[in-house]
């Protein structure tokens, strides 16, 4: 193990998919000379060379487009979406052309082609870069979604998505790119999609959440250690495909769920998990399934307003301790 | 305008009742008066009748859960009502009919998706979790005091009652292949195990009674006994204590225990110390009629004070039965016969019966009942005082 920042973590996996398999590029806006906004591009043109760490013009529908071309012909395209946001721009690419191919041709291609999306609320970085929109692929068969919540998934789900042969959405919140954490040295390490992580135990709520709501739920499951309340908590790390088993062994353990991310509540990651408990593991329930998220709004740019309105620790938190004292 | 079918209120201290079985199911054809369910008390089993001929629109709760008395259990939709729209809980099955659902990942809960929101107000609230421990607990949830949300009961309040009135976890569930109709007298039996008990006994003369009865030729030994008793609990409080609030009993109701081929019943005759000799007979004949045929219903079976096993017609000498919690004490009567006996300083043959008394000694001490039981001597070799 070694420590390296969330944006060194995935620098580190694209090193080593690049040298690993020659198919492996990298294609967006400003990644090449810049070296990306977050620094986690820096050095690779250096080492690869500028065909295969490429800049672009400004036009998502081209890049994605052209994303879905080359995994096609037999590439692993990586394209960076440098704001999640700006995904909007290339849906058809996206959702009409990469996630449908595989079942509209009976298998006879496949588009391993991976979607770096840069997401998340941040400094006041405004309604369109800050958003949180996962769910829409979630909803969309045909795509995988993997939101890294450390250093180590950050490594981890991007080695696993280059690898994958299925179009996957890594969604990379902002704010964790210069997070501290402890990284595997193995150059295979991969963490299997669809499975998730316990990240700590506890026995008498679960909060199950995923990406950088994981480090929100850590530090509300610390709050209420010391009040004697006992806060498993879980890391999704996929929400597509979802770890079912794993959100049913939570409830079946603590009969109390706690659902949080910072994506809008309505219509969420979370509405899936709460319906999915409610049909399969209702017997297992003590209590509602409390779903927490971003409120139904666009993200404000006024930060008193930003900060009030995406679930943070204390009121992770709060939800638990009421669930667990049997107030919900 | 649909019909509700309604839990019913079989009796005053029904509180609540289970669904037993369901015999008709939610898109079947009734007529009025035809059986719909089957639901259980503590004490009984009763089929619940269709109010009204229609479309049974909907049916709440499956076998074992519990309703308060008046709680909806069903719908029937008579010719004219929208049916279909009643039949809300189906709109699920439909979908996964027509292929929208996806194929469950994990196989679904037994008790699932079927079964509407229950109204607010009427239906035990519990959550998932608890009504499923309490299933496997045999735990009625009317006895579980609700500590959260709107009384709700959780888990821990189901945890807690088993802990306090179950103290041993191996008595709390039926052995597995005990009668449905034995479950009332194991929960009754297994709580009695644990009680103080204490008896007073004695042997009673009775030639007097057996004079009066083949004089008389209207009344029995049972009879006889459940009137004299009921007439002497009036200035016996102590003797009828009920073991729920620690006071007296306010109204007279004597238990008789019958054996019936379903197993023991005791059916209750109420009011006993108002009634007359020939009227308890007539009474006691009423309801052994129908212990036999398993068509007692609520009060028949509730609300006694005090009751009495007799084996007199048996030919058993002695018998000590337990008494029936919340009542406190019961008498056990044996065979009345003729027997050697002292009487006027010689050995003479006199008939007696032998007479225990078996009390809680939590709340009756055995000078009271040794008065009682007295009392109740003295009443069988003089029953005219009574009369």
């Amino acid at each position: 193990m070694h420590a390296a920042t969330f944006s060194e973590a995935t620098l580190e996996a694209m090193r080593e998919e690049m040298r690993r398999d020659a198919t492996v590029f990298l294609m967006g806006e400003d990644i090449a000379k810049q070296g990306g906004i977050f620094g986690q591009f820096k050095g690779l043109p250096e080492e690869f060379g500028f065909e295969r760490v490429r800049d672009t013009p400004i036009s998502e529908a081209a890049l994605v487009g052209a994303g879905v071309g080359a995994a096609l012909t037999g590439c692993r395209p990586v394209v960076d979406m440098h704001f999640a946001d700006f995904i909007t721009c290339s849906m058809d690419e996206l959702v009409n052309q990469a996630a449908k191919l595989r079942a509209m041709f009976g298998e006879q291609c496949v588009v391993p082609m991976t979607l770096r999306a840069p997401d998340g609320i941040t400094k006041s970085a405004g309604a369109q870069h800050s958003q949180s929109l996962e769910s829409w692929f979630v909803h969309t068969p045909g795509l995988e979604v993997v939101v890294p919540a450390d250093p180590e998934d950050a490594k981890g789900l991007l080695k696993a998505a280059i690898r994958s042969n299925n179009p996957t959405l890594y969604f990379e919140h902002k704010a964790l790119f210069p997070v501290k954490g402890m990284v595997p040295d193995d150059d295979d390490f991969v963490i299997p999609i669809g499975k998730a992580k316990p990240m700590r135990d506890g026995a008498d709520v679960t909060i199950v959440t995923y990406g950088i709501t994981v480090t929100r739920a850590l530090e509300a499951a610390a709050l209420l250690e010391a009040e004697g309340i006992e806060v498993a908590v879980l890391n999704l790390r996929t929400v597509w495909p979802l770890d079912y088993d794993a959100i049913a062994d939570a409830a079946a353990r603590t009969h109390r769920i706690v659902v949080a991310h910072e994506a809008v509540r309505v219509g969420g990651v979370g509405a899936e998990i709460a319906a999915f408990l409610g049909e399969h593991c209702f017997d297992d329930l003590d209590g509602p399934v409390v779903r927490l998220g971003a409120a139904h709004v666009p993200v404000p740019f006024a930060p008193i307003l930003q900060e009030a309105m995406y679930p943070k620790a204390p009121a992770i938190a709060d939800a638990a301790r009421r669930l667990a004292r049997r107030e919900l | 305008m649909p019909v509700e079918v309604v839990m019913p209120k079989l009796g005053l201290t029904m509180a609540s009742g289970t669904i037993t079985r369901w015999l008709k199911i939610a898109g079947d054809e009734v007529s009025a008066g035809e059986p719909l369910v089957e639901i259980s008390t503590d004490k009984i089993t009763y089929e619940v009748e269709a109010p009204a001929s229609g479309l049974l629109a909907r049916t709440l709760g499956s076998d074992g859960d519990e309703f308060v008395c008046g709680a909806a259990i069903a719908t029937i939709a008579l010719a004219g009502d929208e049916a279909a729209a009643l039949i809300a809980d189906r709109a699920p099955d439909l979908a996964a009919a027509a292929g929208f659902v996806e194929a469950p990942r994990r196989p679904p809960a037994a008790n699932g998706i079927s079964g509407p929101l229950p109204r607010r107000g009427t239906r035990i609230i519990a959550s998932p979790a608890a009504r499923r421990l309490a299933r496997e607990r045999n735990v009625r949830l009317g006895d579980v005091r609700g500590t959260g949300p709107r009384g709700r009961i959780t888990l821990s309040d189901v945890h807690g009652h088993s802990a306090v009135r179950e103290p041993a976890p191996a008595a709390v569930g039926f052995p597995p292949e005990l009668a449905p109709g034995r479950r009332a007298i194991f929960r009754k039996m297994t709580a009695v195990g644990g009680l103080p008990l204490a008896q007073v006994e004695t042997n009673v003369r009775v030639d007097a009674i057996k004079e009066l009865m083949e004089r008389r030729g209207d009344f029995r030994w049972t009879a006889f006994a459940v009137f004299a008793i009921a007439r002497l609990l009036r200035s016996h409080a102590d003797l009828r204590t009920d073991a729920a609030s620690g006071a007296p009993f306010a109204r007279i109701g004597i238990g008789v225990a019958a054996d019936t081929p379903g197993g023991l019943i005791v059916p209750v005759v109420h009011d006993a110390d108002t009634r007359s000799l020939a009227e308890v007979e007539a009474e006691i004949v009423r309801l052994a009629g129908l212990a036999r045929a398993g068509a007692l219903v609520g009060d028949e079976v509730a609300g006694a004070c005090f009751s009495i096993s007799n084996v007199g017609p048996q030919g058993i000498e002695r018998v000590a039965p337990l008494p029936d919690p919340p009542q406190t004490a019961i008498l056990g009567i044996g065979a009345a016969t003729p027997r050697p006996a002292v009487v006027d300083g010689a050995l003479a043959i006199a008939w007696t019966m032998t007479c225990v008394l078996t009390f809680d000694h939590r709340f009756i001490d055995g000078a009271p009942a040794a008065r009682f039981l007295a009392a109740f001597a003295a009443a069988c070799s003089a029953p005219g005082r009574l009369l």
